[in-house]
């Protein structure tokens, strides 16, 4: 029944980002002033927030993991923190090469771009913890501790790149975008669509990590009855 | 305009990289536990 | 409470006099610090102008790279000699181990950061005489969000094995706000601006100050539970 279940909101998100697709490539208008370029915003954008619920996601499992103790918890986080690594890879891509053609430099000091970088860098560091601990409870803690600290970084770390924007005046305003109709119709769809695919991917990532536990149990048992 | 195609493709191209990539190996970790879950239960019911 | 805080000074003394007395942690931190400042000077052209600029910039590379080596060893004696044990079995709750190790760290580090700072002025040309009260400022602040958030990832990069290579991955990005707003006041200090110019980022590296204080106090029980 579950995996019935599993297998229909795979299929819905299929269906889903064939629509996102149609829309974003053929129902929405090219934009006025970037041309075609733009239409890299709906899927970017679109990862960006879901990345970043998915470290949400992480901060929550961690919160919950240090007050609860239960090991599901830890597994929402290290499940949610691996999909946000993977989302955040894409918009960290797409980024630059949206900014090639129309700011003309690959890298831009963009303070969104530059918060998603550290942000990245900071869920790395979280799983190489995790990858350095053996014991079950005291990885859970380890990690929780940095899943709260880097998201809590976030805002401060976006201020400051504010900031520094600020003080070095660039012509760089990403949101400066016309936004016609159709066009916030297909960025809602690639929004639902990519949200549906973080959930999907994430409920994969915690059975695999439950998977696990079954095994490490198992192979437990077996070493005590030999 | 036709610059501003290549860069479009480029970056849904790589976007279904990472993400099929990320798929595949989710589904390849996934497979390998599976099997080693069946293996480890036939032990134990086994004895 | 003022039995509470005489336990923190007790803690916090304990690991002054171990270090002022082996001394050994200070010559490598002062050491490294003067190294950095040596090293980087040669990325740059001799005697040129620009270096007034930059110098800020490796002046916080240099504390920032000097404090974290600090941290490093911050926990490492509790380890090796199952102190920690002894420390948990005192009289004081756990928070109060932090707040004795934060306030050692800080003392410790500002001592290395003050010492440095002639020398700083000296390779780089600079009168600092007229910026030093704002400076310290600056410093006193940025040394103390540094601490608050390195002191809870040196305790945890301890219990790990190859931690101490994973303590940078963790506190590097951490400080990315702090490194901002320190480089940037100083910048403008040293060019003589008034306050007004840089009170955005001395509001910064205080709202970093409380948060990461407040967070690593509480969560810091959480990571030493054995």
């Amino acid at each position: 029944m579950k995996e019935k279940l599993k297998d229909a909101l795979a299929l819905v998100t299929a269906v889903l980002v064939v629509s996102a697709l149609y829309m974003v490539f053929v129902y929405a208008p090219a934009d006025a002033n970037m041309g075609n370029i733009q239409r890299i915003f709906y899927f970017h954008v679109s990862f960006a927030w879901t990345g970043f619920i998915a470290f949400f996601g992480t901060f929550v499992g961690s919160l919950m993991y240090l007050i609860r103790k239960k090991r599901f918890w830890d597994i929402l986080a290290v499940s949610s923190a691996e999909i946000g690594i993977a989302f955040c890879l894409v918009v960290l891509t797409t980024g630059p090469i949206w900014a090639r053609p129309v700011w003309g430099a690959w890298w831009t000091w963009d303070p969104r771009l530059v918060t998603f970088l550290i942000l990245t860098f900071m869920f790395v560091a979280y799983m190489i913890v995790r990858g350095a601990i053996e014991e079950e409870t005291k990885r859970g803690r380890f990690s929780a501790v940095i899943g709260i600290i880097a998201f809590l970084n976030v805002p401060l770390t976006y201020v400051a790149n504010v900031m520094w924007r600020t003080i070095h005046p660039d012509v760089i305003r990403p949101d400066k975008i016309d936004l016609d109709p159709r066009m916030i119709h297909a960025l809602f769809m690639s929004l639902s669509a990519i949200t549906l695919l973080y959930v999907i991917l994430l409920l994969r990532r915690m059975d695999l990590e439950g998977m696990r536990d079954r095994v490490a149990e198992l192979k437990k048992k077996i070493m005590k009855e030999a | 305009m036709e610059g501003g195609l290549y860069y479009l493709f480029l970056a849904y191209t790589i976007l279904w990289v990472i993400n099929f990539g990320y798929i595949f190996f989710l589904g390849k970790r996934y497979k390998d536990v599976q099997k080693e879950l069946e293996h480890l239960e036939k032990i134990v019911s086994g004895k | 409470m003022g039995n509470y805080l005489k336990k923190v000074f007790l803690i916090a003394g304990k690991d002054m006099r171990i270090e002022f007395r082996s001394k050994e942690k200070i010559y490598s931190m002062m050491l490294f610090s003067l190294l950095v400042m040596v090293i980087f000077n040669f990325a740059f052209e001799p005697g040129a102008e620009y270096i007034k600029d930059v110098a800020p910039g490796i002046l916080w590379v240099a504390f920032i790279f000097a404090a974290s080596l600090g941290l490093s060893r911050s926990f490492i004696l509790e380890k090796e000699e199952d102190c920690m044990q002894g420390l948990m079995l005192s009289p004081l709750d756990r928070s109060g181990i932090y707040l004795g190790k934060v306030i050692g760290n800080f003392i410790f580090t500002m001592t290395i950061e003050l010492l440095s700072l002639p020398f700083f002025a000296l390779f780089f040309n600079l009168s600092l005489t007229a910026a030093l009260p704002p400076l310290m400022i600056v410093i006193v602040l940025a040394t103390f969000g540094f601490i608050a958030v390195g002191t809870l990832f040196s305790a945890l990069s301890v219990g790990i094995r190859g931690g101490d290579m994973i303590l940078p991955l963790l506190l590097f990005p951490m400080q990315v706000p702090v490194i901002i707003a320190a480089v940037k006041s100083t910048g403008m200090i040293m060019a003589g601006s008034g306050i007004e110019m840089y009170s955005q980022w001395l509001k910064l590296l205080i709202a970093f100050d409380i948060i990461f204080f407040v967070a690593s106090f509480v969560i810091f029980e959480y990571l030493i539970e054995e």
